[in-house]
């Protein structure tokens, strides 16, 4: 039976905890941003480089080295902006720490910030998060009255702003160069790469674009040091991390793992199993866009390399659970229905991609389907792999395949029983 | 606002947010040709702008806007049930509101409440783990509201 490793919940599940700048620093809140401000930024990199952090957001890389990529002495600015448009389907774990410990995320975007010599960082979140939001200005309000942020924040003469920016609805912006012609004021749409943003990013200056919960590990990185961090975990997959739990499991909700639990604890242990003593067919493990595990595949370490290693990713951790009674072609329509929606339209193998994808899982539902409309979904999908200027192609690409592949007998028993 | 971005375009989707939440939840052409005119670009960006974001509407909505997620998880435990539910109960279809301007609905595509699902957005306020007879007395209690 495994239990929660608390670090980033290490407040939000003490029930008698004050979430006000007040109550944070009476539990060591601000004494790592104290620590850091000792330091140089270039010890700073090195301290969050040895640590291992991944990104949280859904790539996994290493935020160290992405620090480490800033163009020096352009004569710009340089930007953190922070990516809290959280926004894949099945993923509500950033919102958990900006509404009930916004403190904690806000002092790792400031560790950050002093890193790589940003002076004023943006926090990008995704509109529809009002209560969020909300959380959010209020605990920077703050900050500016305690004069933690402004004039003197990063030492004397050193400012530091902080701006909370909303999205509008669109799934793209969770993309971080779509994320930026956001925040500049346009219309979401991926950028071409390179250049990367570290070189020509937030209004073409120096930019790194990191998720809440990555800045949010800083913290306990700079309090503790970079071996305590990495001994959470396997080799290479550092720290613990934030899992959301959900679909038809008894105990939804978000997690804190270690990376060498398995995913069947995190549904059985942790979930409590599957919801009304249904059997498991299938589990998306790491965000819609993540190929489909079977019921016999789950008993798999939850880490990036090892979902890498078993075909599939961790995405953003947000597992989402189904039983036996799941119609699967039902759910492939609802996933490819998600992405149309999603896709930006710049680049025509998505846009007409996820557009014939829909329809032809619609055939299947509408008794219209074959064995040559089943190949030619897979093809659909391969058409969209690597073929679009960012990866919601691939995002869209890889549930159709997978299900595809993995319950080929759900889409037989459509056209077959429609024949008979 | 403008006082917190290099450049003024730069600060449109706050401030867009900002004249439709004056504006009685809608963006009027005026209002459109204000934010314009404040963020130094034409209408026509704005308008290529706005029709690229879900959250921004050119008709009003109802006094209680009911975002109805339907979205992978809120699927898997009813929210495609909960919307039907929705739709029939006010009488009108996701996309638009009610004769009497009380209630107006759309679907949603993931709101990020995903394990407390199915969820819904009130106007600002997320409602959690929502059934169709919790929704039932959502409806009056807000019907109810003065």
């Amino acid at each position: 039976m495994i239990e929660e490793t608390l670090v980033l919940f290490q407040n939000i599940r003490n029930p008698s905890y004050d979430k006000s700048l007040k109550g944070y620093k009476k539990v060591g809140g601000f004494k790592a941003l104290k620590k850091a401000l000792k330091m140089k930024p270039e010890e700073l990199v090195e301290v969050v480089k040895a640590s291992g952090l991944r990104g949280r957001g859904g790539a996994g890389f290493p935020t160290g080295l992405k620090w480490s990529f800033m163009a020096k002495n352009t004569g710009k600015p340089s930007y953190l902006i922070c990516n809290a448009d959280e926004s894949e389907p099945g993923t509500c774990k950033d919102r958990e720490l900006m509404l009930k410990d916004p403190h904690h995320f806000l002092e790792g975007m400031m560790i950050g910030c002093y890193a790589i010599n940003c002076k004023h960082g943006y926090i990008y979140v995704r509109g529809e998060y009002f209560p969020s939001i909300k959380s959010l200005n209020e605990a920077i309000d703050e900050l500016y009255a305690a004069g933690l942020l402004g004039e003197n924040a990063l030492g004397k003469g050193k400012r530091l702003d902080l701006t909370v920016h909303t999205g509008a609805g669109a799934y793209i912006c969770g993309e971080e160069s779509a994320l930026l012609d956001s925040l500049e004021g346009k219309r979401g749409h991926p950028r071409v790469k390179p250049p990367f943003p570290a070189v020509s990013g937030f209004n073409a200056c120096p930019t790194t674009v990191n998720n809440v919960e990555t800045l949010t590990c800083l913290p306990f990185i700079v309090n503790e040091g970079a071996e305590a961090f990495k001994d959470f975990g396997p080799e290479n997959n550092a720290g613990t991390h934030l899992v959301s739990l959900s679909g038809h499991v008894e105990k939804p909700g978000v997690y804190e793992v270690r990376m060498d639990v398995t995913l069947k604890q995190i549904i059985y242990d942790l979930g409590g199993g599957i919801r009304g003593g249904k059997a498991l067919k299938g589990v998306i493990p790491g965000g819609a866009s993540s190929p489909v595990l079977t019921a016999k595949e789950i008993d798999v370490e939850y880490s990036f390399d090892a979902l890498g290693k078993a075909g599939t990713m961790m995405g953003s951790a947000a597992v989402m659970v189904f039983d036996e009674d799941t119609d699967v072609v039902k759910l492939l329509h609802r996933i490819t229905r998600f992405f149309n929606h999603e896709s930006c339209g710049q680049c025509t193998p998505c846009r007409e991609g996820t557009h014939w994808a829909r329809l032809i899982v619609q055939d299947f539902l509408k008794g219209n389907g074959n064995e040559r409309k089943m190949k030619r979904l897979h093809r659909v999908g391969g058409n969209m792999m690597g073929t679009t200027v960012c990866a919601l192609g691939d995002a869209a690409a890889m549930p159709i395949t997978s299900f595809v592949t993995k319950f080929p007998e759900e889409f037989e028993k459509y056209y077959t029983q429609a024949a008979a | 606002m403008l006082s917190r971005y290099p450049i003024k375009r730069n600060a449109l989707l706050p401030l867009l947010h900002l004249a439709q939440q004056e504006n009685g939840g809608w963006l009027s052409e005026e209002s459109i040709k204000y934010v314009a005119e404040i963020c130094e670009v034409s209408e026509t960006h704005v308008e290529g702008v706005i029709s690229f974001y879900t959250m921004y509407k050119l008709k009003k909505p109802g006094k209680y806007h009911l975002q109805i997620c339907t979205c992978v998880p809120c699927c898997l435990v009813g929210g495609e049930e909960l919307l039907e539910h929705t739709e029939s109960k006010l009488g009108i279809h996701a996309g638009s509101t009610g004769d009497d301007g009380m209630f107006s609905i759309e679907e949603m595509e993931c709101i990020g409440a995903c394990s407390f699902a199915p969820a819904i957005i009130v106007n600002e306020d997320y409602h959690e783990k929502v059934n169709p007879e919790s929704m039932d007395q959502l409806i009056t209690d807000l019907r109810n509201t003065p």
